[in-house]
């Protein structure tokens, strides 16, 4: 996974306790990269998206932006109530191709200008295809983070822009799966949190409602279903907490490396192991070695359960060996002995 | 009154001159279109492929539409970047001191005067046609897709030769989907879909038309040959961090 834009920021809301995964953010390059740099070896297991998902992902996006948007007029036509073919749709890639920052600025400048117009009552597009946003994380090293939402939808009802983005998970019923919706709710979180802030630079009485849109793909094909309109206040808040956990970790990163690069303090981060961080995290194994011996490899139940516990003193509670230092650890320890009572009886009979 | 004179004679014979250049042009198309691919196309240089087949389109055309056409139809393929160098080049050939008779430039938007980089024209069409108003985006993607869609065609015809006549085939399939079109395997009716095209550019064109043209006259009164041709290069960004006493969005 990425550690940079909104990836960067979702992943901060989903572990803020993680100061490694600050240092990362704040590291130069890729993730892999990192993990070389502290690990002093290459990073030989799998990782990344699976090709067929992205090719999948850059089809959908594909099919959806060709013919003027032809798709996504039709999807939001009776959402905003109006004739797909009125809509009108800009995509900025059209106006200025490429990842590179230099195409991400001149982009940011377009999408403020529509911004301005649209503020100011002069027409603007009903949807921008690839608009650029920005958060600031200012003063300090990384003082921005580029967030690109996949659109920016004109919402009558709200009088605002509202950040939208494209999924090609395929989805029945447009229904989704808890986990994968938690996930883009994040990421539509920072997309808000980013327009809200350009908003708040041309006109601070403006309210843009916690909402955003996600457009998923049918099961046949490569069509999108209708959007769905999310509520993501909480997902908002997240992000928040996210943010203000990057201002820490890069705080401390800052006060550690005097000038060096950020991977050369990593030992003297703390880690937050969580099961999450196998499957989305390069320093997972790393981090897992930090915590061993301790309960939190055990997993998030056990971290959350039993607390910060050496596994030896967990095994002096049961054995009766050590005594409880307080009432938290009496618990344990009783709770412990009639479990070990009980597997010995199962084992007896 | 003598400088009078020969100003309208000059702009007489400049007229004259434009008019012979246009049917030599036409001439030779139409007779490079009757030569097979091969023979001529893939050693040219892609700004002349591209001038010519925006010449042939006689609309600008989007890159992503020209480098699946060129794939087919001259057997080169042409990476995404590509299109971002000879942007490049030709601004730098135009701030050089050798003019050229004809630029690539781009489309402009409306409003500002921007470049829309995706979209290329020639330096020697009116300045409407190069404008982007709020449906032009539509405008030209449906007249890139009738423009493939007749090249299938003609090849189908035989009045046109193809490198590769099957898959160009099905980029204009493609065309025809993303408008909107009913496409079925094996199927080609390329004068339903074209008819079909034309009328979905009709609804559209003269509400468009009017827009570019006035825009039209703003922008050329505005934008300086350089600008006109490339997009201004006005609107700096501040971006977070880039001055101690940043304070954002200030443009």
């Amino acid at each position: 996974m990425s550690v940079k834009g909104s990836t960067a920021l979702v992943r901060l809301a989903g572990n803020p306790d993680c100061e490694i995964l600050g240092a990362m953010v704040l590291q130069e390059g890729s993730e892999k990269r990192f993990f070389e740099r502290v690990v002093g070896e290459p990073y030989d297991r799998e990782f990344g998206e699976r090709q067929s998902s992205k090719r999948r992902g850059a089809q959908f996006e594909r099919n959806a932006y060709a013919g003027d948007g032809r798709l996504l007029r039709e999807a939001f036509a009776p959402m905003l109530g109006r004739d797909a073919d009125a809509l009108t749709v800009r995509n900025l890639i059209d106006d200025y191709p490429g990842s590179k920052d230099d195409a991400r600025v001149a982009r940011l400048r377009i999408t403020r200008g529509i911004l301005r117009d649209s503020v100011a009552g002069r027409a603007v597009p009903d949807i921008i295809i690839q608009p650029q946003l920005l958060l600031p994380t200012r003063p300090g090293p990384k003082p921005y983070f580029f967030i690109a939402p996949d659109l920016l939808v004109w919402s009558p009802l709200a009088g605002t822009y509202l950040p939208g983005d494209l999924k090609s998970f395929i989805v029945r019923e447009n229904e989704v799966a808890a986990s994968d919706l938690a996930r883009v709710r994040l990421q539509l979180g920072a997309q808000l949190l980013a327009l809200r802030h350009e908003y708040d630079q041309i006109d601070q009485s403006i309210v843009v409602p916690p909402s955003g849109m996600l457009l998923f793909s049918k099961p046949n094909g490569l069509a999108p279903h209708a959007p769905r309109v999310e509520d993501i206040g909480g997902a908002i808040e997240a992000v928040r907490i996210g943010i203000a956990a990057f201002l820490r970790h890069r705080q401390k990163v800052n006060d550690l490396r005097a000038g060096a690069e950020p991977y050369t303090v990593v030992a003297d981060l703390e880690p937050h192991f969580e099961d999450a961080c196998l499957s989305s995290c390069v320093m997972a194994k790393w981090c897992r070695q930090r915590v061993a011996e301790h309960v939190a490899d055990m997993g998030d139940v056990a971290g959350n359960v039993l607390g910060d516990m050496t596994m030896q003193r967990l095994l002096d509670l049961m054995s009766g060996s050590a005594a409880p230092s307080d009432d938290h650890e009496a618990i344990i320890a009783e709770q412990l002995r009639a479990l070990a009572d009980q597997h010995d009886e199962e084992q007896a009979a | 009154m003598d400088e009078s004179i020969d100003i309208d004679r000059l702009r007489s014979e400049e007229a004259e001159l434009q008019r012979k250049l246009d049917e030599l042009r036409a001439t030779r198309i139409a007779l490079e279109q009757k030569v097979k691919p091969q023979s001529r196309d893939k050693a040219r240089p892609l700004r002349d492929l591209v001038l010519d087949l925006v010449q042939d389109a006689g609309a600008p055309l989007n890159s992503l539409l020209l480098a699946s056409v060129i794939r087919p139809l001259q057997g080169r393929t042409i990476p995404a970047t590509r299109f971002g160098t000879l942007s490049n080049d030709e601004a730098k050939s135009f701030d050089s001191s050798r003019a050229r008779p004809v630029y690539l430039c781009h489309c402009l938007t409306h409003d500002q005067g921007q470049a829309v980089k995706r979209f290329w024209a020639r330096s020697d069409w009116p300045l409407p046609e190069r404008v982007m108003g709020p449906m032009t985006g539509r405008i030209l993607f449906l007249q890139g897709a009738a423009w493939t869609i007749n090249l299938a065609r003609l090849v189908e015809a035989g009045e046109l030769v193809a490198d590769n006549p099957e898959v160009l085939k099905y980029v204009a399939a493609d065309q025809a989907r993303d408008a909107g079109l009913s496409v079925k395997r094996g199927e080609f009716p390329y004068e339903a879909w074209l008819a079909t095209i034309a009328d979905a550019i009709d609804r559209h064109i003269g509400e468009d038309r009017a827009l570019r043209e006035t825009a039209a006259v703003v922008l050329a009164s505005r934008l300086d040959d350089r600008e006109r041709l490339f997009g201004t290069r006005k609107g700096l960004v501040s971006l977070p961090g880039s001055t101690p006493s940043w304070r954002s969005a200030i443009e």
